[in-house]
């Protein structure tokens, strides 16, 4: 069994998602428990559909009409408090172009973006789109789409030597130069990466049908990933 | 002179004992107790088995030499990682998306958390024990018992190493799901194993095991004080009885054997 | 000298435990002395064995009692006083009892003698009277009641060795009459002809006397008997292995 899950759909502390906002407007969403196993991770959208315009989007992205210009980022975080996930700002106002990611730290709480759009939710990754994931295991991740789309990668991660503080001094500086796989349609540039324990791959999705970056281990047997005859049977258990 | 008197060779004694050992049920024990630096609850059971061989000692002993006990211990402890390893994070991580600009990601703290290990440990001790001769009259039945003598030498199958090996192995298992643990486990398991050492690896086991052996009572003798000769057999035959009034037990050199021997005075 | 003498078990039992054994034996379960045809005891109970009275042209049957106290033993080295016809050997025990034997003299009619033969005078003939009155009370209670009962009671004396027998399936020390001496009975040919008779119903009874040698060892160890059990310095003894 692999320790270290990697799955787009499931955001742990060690990963974040981010969006890039291209219109002005309004954008409510919410953040909904992703499930203790990731298989069986609530459909976003399947949530959207049943939520919609309800208390459970209660955060806001207001996007206004910006000058082309540097993009700015915005980083949010996800904490668990009683029984639901607040965000530290509900209410953020951005730029067109600008980008917003989120970020979680209870390790206890995995949990998914959903937001009322389409295009905007960590479970599908659609244009303008990313997830980074910090590798804390060794181990070799084959990953593809639960959604079926045939984007496949790999990722291979070794322990790193570390004999001796200075060794460990090395391995935590080289720990802040990340890998950045673009993800075109269902072609991921590089398809594979190596890393060592600790190392960030950002995975960037420039355009595409809505993916996910899941160990092959977590897909379905068809490999299509979408169950939807399940979903409305998970939604129902997730609301309950 | 006793009226009744019923003896037995070493070799007899050595046959009787050995059955006695494997009669005897498991004994188990629970608690809580050091463990190192650690404080780790325990479960523990022991079971004995055959002797090597008896030798009856005049007036009153009875040494069984090489007396094995089976031992099983469950231990739980609980491992406080950041203890052991230093605090680490994830650093900010930024890329540079091309036409888009630089993205980072936020500096991830790593807590290490505390975890329970559980360890089984299992092994056998030889020993060689002196028992006395107890008589005791309790509730109607006269009972003679071997009771163990002092404070056994406990001899130990596994060697310490191994059994340390052991503790590792088990510290590994319970840290493996650790974000991040992998390159510093080594580290952890010679860190943990060397807190708690040799020293704390007896401190643990002596306490615990030890009275498995010093509280063991091997039952030679145990009669109702009213015996039955006869058991009823039917309406007119009723169970024939006599009373023990009095046992007695010792270890008498008859030349050329050492015997046990049991006496009693009975009465219709 | 060990006990064991090379085997794994030894025990022995001092002439005084198997007189308790045998007392407890016989007070349990007295009918093993006691046997009486229908007029003295008509069905069998814990006190006395019923059997068939003596047939006889003319009679009806011939109705009778006997009855022995517990027996008394000792073992070879002698202790106990013997007649001098008989003699305790290396291996042998002695064994010492009274018997009381009745007819129920049905031709006499009216109420019973004395349980003594002989005539009994003043005080000791109240005595008497009172003995047989309560026999009669006794039998009197039960269905077939003895009309006339006479009784008369004999010393009896006898010699006899040890042999291994079973009781409920385990080892068992059982007891075998080789002689037997009745106390002042004349004539000589009337203690012969009683002698004879006392001798095989003694027999009889003591062939139903078994003690379990789990009682000699009073459940101490086990024994399975390779030596014994014998008779030796005024003990039951046996030796064998586990």
């Amino acid at each position: 069994m692999i320790t270290d899950q990697l799955d787009s759909r499931v955001l742990r502390f060690t990963d974040s998602y981010a969006q890039r906002f291209m219109r002005p407007g309004t954008y409510r969403y919410g953040v909904v428990a992703a499930g203790a196993h990731p298989a069986k991770a609530v459909p976003v959208e399947a949530v959207r559909s049943l939520h919609r315009g309800s208390a459970a989007a209660p955060f806001t992205v207001q996007v206004e009409e910006g000058e082309a210009g540097a993009m700015a980022q915005t980083v949010l975080t996800v904490r668990r408090e009683g029984t639901r996930f607040v965000v530290d700002q509900p209410t953020v106002r951005i730029r067109t172009g600008d980008m917003v990611m989120w970020h979680g730290t209870d390790a206890s709480w995995p949990f998914a973006i959903a937001g009322e759009k389409e295009f905007f939710g960590s479970d599908r990754l659609v244009n303008e789109s990313g997830f980074s994931h910090a590798f804390t295991a060794a181990g070799t991740h084959e990953w593809g789409d639960a959604y079926g789309s045939g984007l496949r990668g790999t990722v291979r991660v070794r322990q790193p030597r570390l004999g001796s503080a200075k060794d460990v001094e090395a391995w935590q500086s080289r720990l802040s130069a990340g890998t950045l796989v673009t993800i075109t349609d269902a072609v991921a540039e590089p398809a594979e990466v190596d890393l060592v324990v600790g190392q960030t791959v950002f995975f960037v999705v420039t355009r595409g049908p809505g993916v996910s970056v899941t160990d092959v281990d977590l897909l379905p047997p068809t490999g299509k990933g979408d169950g939807d005859e399940d979903d409305e049977a998970r939604v129902a258990a997730a609301a309950s | 002179m006793p009226e009744i008197i019923a003896a037995i060779d070493e070799g007899a004694a050595t046959t009787i004992f050995t059955t006695l050992a494997a009669g005897l049920p498991p004994q188990s024990s629970s608690g809580s107790s050091s463990f190192g630096p650690f404080t780790a609850a325990y479960a523990a059971t022991a079971t004995l088995s055959s002797p090597g061989t008896v030798d009856l000692i005049p007036p009153g002993t009875i040494r069984v030499a090489d007396l094995r006990m089976d031992w099983h211990l469950h231990l739980s402890l609980s491992l406080d990682i950041g203890d052991f390893l230093p605090d680490i994070h994830i650093p900010q991580v930024c890329v540079h998306i091309p036409c888009v600009g630089d993205v980072c990601t936020p500096k991830i703290d790593i807590v290490w958390p505390t975890v329970t290990v559980p360890i089984d440990l299992s092994d056998y001790v030889k020993t060689t024990v002196d028992l006395g001769i107890a008589v005791t009259l309790v509730a109607g039945t006269w009972k003679v018992e071997g009771v163990v003598q002092g404070v056994p030498n406990l001899q130990f199958g596994l060697t310490t190493a191994a059994m340390l090996a052991v503790v590792g192995a088990a510290v590994a298992a319970a840290v493996a799901w650790v974000p991040l643990i992998g390159p510093f486990l080594a580290v952890l398991v010679a860190a943990v194993v060397a807190a708690i050492g040799v020293a704390g690896l007896t401190g643990l086991l002596d306490p615990i095991l030890t009275p498995f052996i010093s509280g063991t009572r091997f039952p030679v003798y145990a009669q109702p004080q009213l015996f039955t000769v006869l058991p009823a057999a039917g309406a007119n035959d009723p169970a024939v009885t006599i009373t023990l009034d009095t046992i007695a037990a010792e270890v008498q050199h008859n030349p050329p054997e050492d015997e046990l021997v049991l006496s009693a005075d009975i009465s219709a | 000298m060990s006990l064991t003498e090379g085997w794994a078990v030894f025990v022995s039992a001092h002439e005084s435990a198997l007189n308790d054994l045998v007392t407890a034996l016989t007070t349990a379960r007295p009918h093993f002395l006691s046997y009486g045809s229908p007029a003295f005891t008509p069905v069998s109970t814990r006190f006395d064995t019923a059997m068939a009275a003596i047939p006889f042209p003319g009679t009806g049957g011939i109705d009778w009692h006997v009855r022995f106290t517990t027996p008394h033993l000792d073992l070879y080295k002698q202790e106990d006083p013997l007649p001098p016809e008989l003699t305790l050997g290396p291996g042998e025990f002695s064994l010492t009892t009274t018997v009381q034997l009745c007819v129920d003299c049905t031709s006499r009619g009216g109420k019973g003698d004395p349980t003594h033969g002989d005539r009994a005078q003043g005080a000791d003939e109240r005595a008497a009277r009172e003995a047989a009155k309560a026999e009669r009370e006794r039998w009197d209670e039960s269905r077939g009641k003895a009309r006339n009962p006479i009784c008369t009671e004999l010393g009896v004396a006898a010699i006899g060795h040890l042999v291994p027998t079973s009781s409920g399936g385990e080892p068992a020390v059982g007891f075998a009459l080789d002689a037997i001496e009745l106390v002042d009975v004349t004539p000589d040919s009337l203690e012969s002809v009683l002698e004879c008779l006392l001798g095989t119903v003694l027999r009889a009874v003591l062939a139903t006397l078994a003690i379990p040698l789990s009682a000699i060892r009073v459940g101490a160890f086990t024994l399975t008997p390779a030596q014994g059990p014998l008779i030796e310095a005024d003990a039951v003894l046996a030796r064998g292995s586990l």
